[in-house]
């Protein structure tokens, strides 16, 4: 079963306090998106600022509803306003600013707060709350207040209240931008445990082409709507594309890519420090 | 002449300082920054640089130690910091949000007019400001929050070049933009840094940005200074950068692990540039076999 699907999704942003006539002209944010994201994925989306990704994560979780076109998550039409509770339980979203997100003064009582408002009964209210710290590997953390944790352990604690509702879908909104090379770390190695052990689908919203390259799938947009689908082999393999509206690719696939207009036969869908280790070893024993 | 910019002396920074929340943010750090320097700050969160930074443009004061800024203590004459601020410009995070007039260019004047300038001077000042991060004229009447992301970033730094500051310190300038608008506002910085001569200080947690733009780095570990020098010396100590929740380059890796595999290169390599040089002479006999 699939977890998402769109079709020919629409959004328009209005501005209807605008005074003057011409301000009121509707923003188009997305402009017929097909994505279809069967359960238990891990999927990248990338674009540029502006290209209608966080528009469209907003869809997954009714924060916006569709203009036009059809969207599906966890097989709830999220046209029907009457099924918004049910949407919100099926996929949770974790935003880049951690210090946006925290509530409560008490990480405990932060990551409880969602499961209350389910009206969940206090006993498995605890048994969740302790699942969901023993998850991010912030146990030990229970008692201290949310402002003493370093981005990364902020960013592990709201994912932690996201789990504590216990969705099927987790949809991450560039969740890594204001992290340290360590809070990156931590963060993104949680993501994909929860989804190799718990099969949790993951959407990762990011413009760090590294954290994209352990996605099973990964959308390109531009524009509102999805330009690329594919691998991350398929998709980066397609550097001048990419470079094109504005995004990167791994250095690795960098000088890879270089090398090969150059004239060195060397594959074009290197992605990983392993591979192109292995690839210059093997091209270097030739010699 | 003083052939340097900032020098600071066992500068020490405590909050909270007599209370049960006493913490000692930065401790015992003296060095210095020469004129003209590029220089990038990084450490992990809670080692210390935003504190240290603060300090620099004199919105905290020491605990103990002083900073010097072309031989003079910034904070000796209360009544001369307005001018301190001026000459060491200070862009914190996300400036976008810091953005407020009606105009692009009436934002940017703010800071020279706040200055006492005259209005000929203001106008010339914002111009080149706005040239210099590349804003183009046809904008200048807009709402700033019009602007998209990357141009807004780059209206706010030059709210802060119009005061024609002789240092530029940026914290996380690229945080939340794309690859292109990221490579945009270094490229930007670069031309400045080149231009106008002036120093700049780069905050920054992307060791891929650091490495390509800046000639001396600074890291940052537990409010105190754990390595100083060239790129090519701090990246060569990748392991210990790992350790401290910090990394190299990606591409510094390969060399590395190429290395540790008996291959012939060197392992202080961290732009694409240079790897693409060292492999394409390390492969090329590859082609003629």
């Amino acid at each position: 079963m699939d977890m998402v699907k769109s079709e020919k999704l629409k959004y328009e942003y209005t501005f209807e306090t605008a005074i003057d006539e011409e301000e009121r002209e509707p923003l188009v944010a997305l402009k017929g998106v097909d994505i279809t994201i069967e359960k238990g994925m891990f999927v990248a989306i990338l674009g540029r600022n502006g290209s209608g990704k966080s528009t469209f994560a907003k869809h997954l979780n009714a924060l916006l509803t569709p203009t036009e076109g059809t969207l599906f998550v966890n097989g709830y039409d999220c046209t029907q306003e009457e099924l918004i509770y049910k949407i919100r339980k099926s996929a949770g979203m974790v935003f880049q600013n951690p210090d946006n997100q925290l509530v409560s003064t008490i990480v405990e009582e932060d990551i409880a707060f969602g499961p209350e408002n389910l009206c969940i009964e206090s006993s498995e209210i605890r048994k969740r709350v302790d699942r969901a710290l023993k998850t991010v590997n912030m146990t030990e953390y229970a008692r201290y207040a949310p402002n003493k944790l370093s981005g990364g352990q902020k960013q592990r604690i709201a994912i932690a209240g996201i789990l504590a509702m216990e969705p099927e879908c987790i949809v991450l909104d560039e969740p890594t931008a204001m992290l340290d090379p360590e809070g990156r770390k931590e963060v993104i190695d949680t993501v994909m445990e929860l989804n190799k052990e718990k099969g949790i689908t993951i959407i990762l919203i990011t413009h760090y082409m590294e954290e994209a390259i352990k996605a099973d799938k990964i959308f390109v947009m531009d524009g509102g709507t999805v330009i690329m689908e594919g691998t991350p082999k398929e998709v980066f393999s397609q550097v001048e594309k990419l470079k094109g509206i504005g995004l990167d690719v791994p250095q690795v696939t960098e000088v890879a890519y270089r090398l090969r207009k150059r004239g060195i036969d060397i594959p074009q869908d290197i992605l990983s420090i392993e591979e192109m280790v292995c690839t210059i070893c093997q091209l270097k024993s030739k010699i | 002449m003083y052939d340097m910019s900032i020098k600071v002396e066992n500068l020490t920074h405590t909050y909270n300082s007599g209370t049960a929340f006493e913490k000692k943010a930065i401790d015992d750090l003296s060095f210095e920054i020469k004129d003209g320097d590029f220089v990038g700050l990084i450490g992990h969160t809670g080692s210390g640089k935003s504190t240290l930074i603060q300090h620099f443009n004199a919105l905290l004061a020491p605990t103990s130690g002083k900073i010097y800024f072309n031989g003079e203590d910034i904070n000796a004459d209360k009544t001369k910091l307005k001018h301190f601020r001026t000459k060491i410009g200070l862009v914190f995070q996300y400036p976008e949000y810091q953005l407020f007039e009606t105009t692009v260019f009436a934002d940017v004047a703010f800071g020279p007019k706040n200055m006492g300038l005259s209005e000929e001077e203001i106008e010339s000042r914002v111009k080149e400001a706005l040239t210099i991060v590349g804003i183009d004229e046809s904008v200048y009447e807009s709402s700033p929050f019009e602007l998209s992301g990357g141009q807004k970033r780059r209206a706010a730094i030059a709210g802060v070049l119009a005061m024609k500051p002789e240092v530029i310190i940026l914290d996380e300038p690229t945080a939340g933009l794309d690859p292109k608008g990221r490579d945009e506002i270094l490229n930007e910085i670069a031309k400045m840094h080149k231009i106008l001569g002036i120093t700049v200080i780069l905050v920054s947690h992307s060791m891929e940005d650091v490495a390509k733009y800046v000639n001396r780095i600074i890291v940052m570990h537990n409010g105190k200074i754990k390595y100083s020098g060239t790129p090519e010396e701090i990246f060569g100590k990748a392991e210990e950068l790992v350790e401290i929740g910090l990394d190299v380059p990606q591409i510094t890796h390969v060399f590395k692990e190429l290395k540790a595999q008996g291959i012939d290169v060197p392992d202080n390599i961290f732009t694409v540039d240079e790897a693409e040089k060292v492999l394409y002479d390390l492969l090329k006999q590859v082609e003629k076999c």
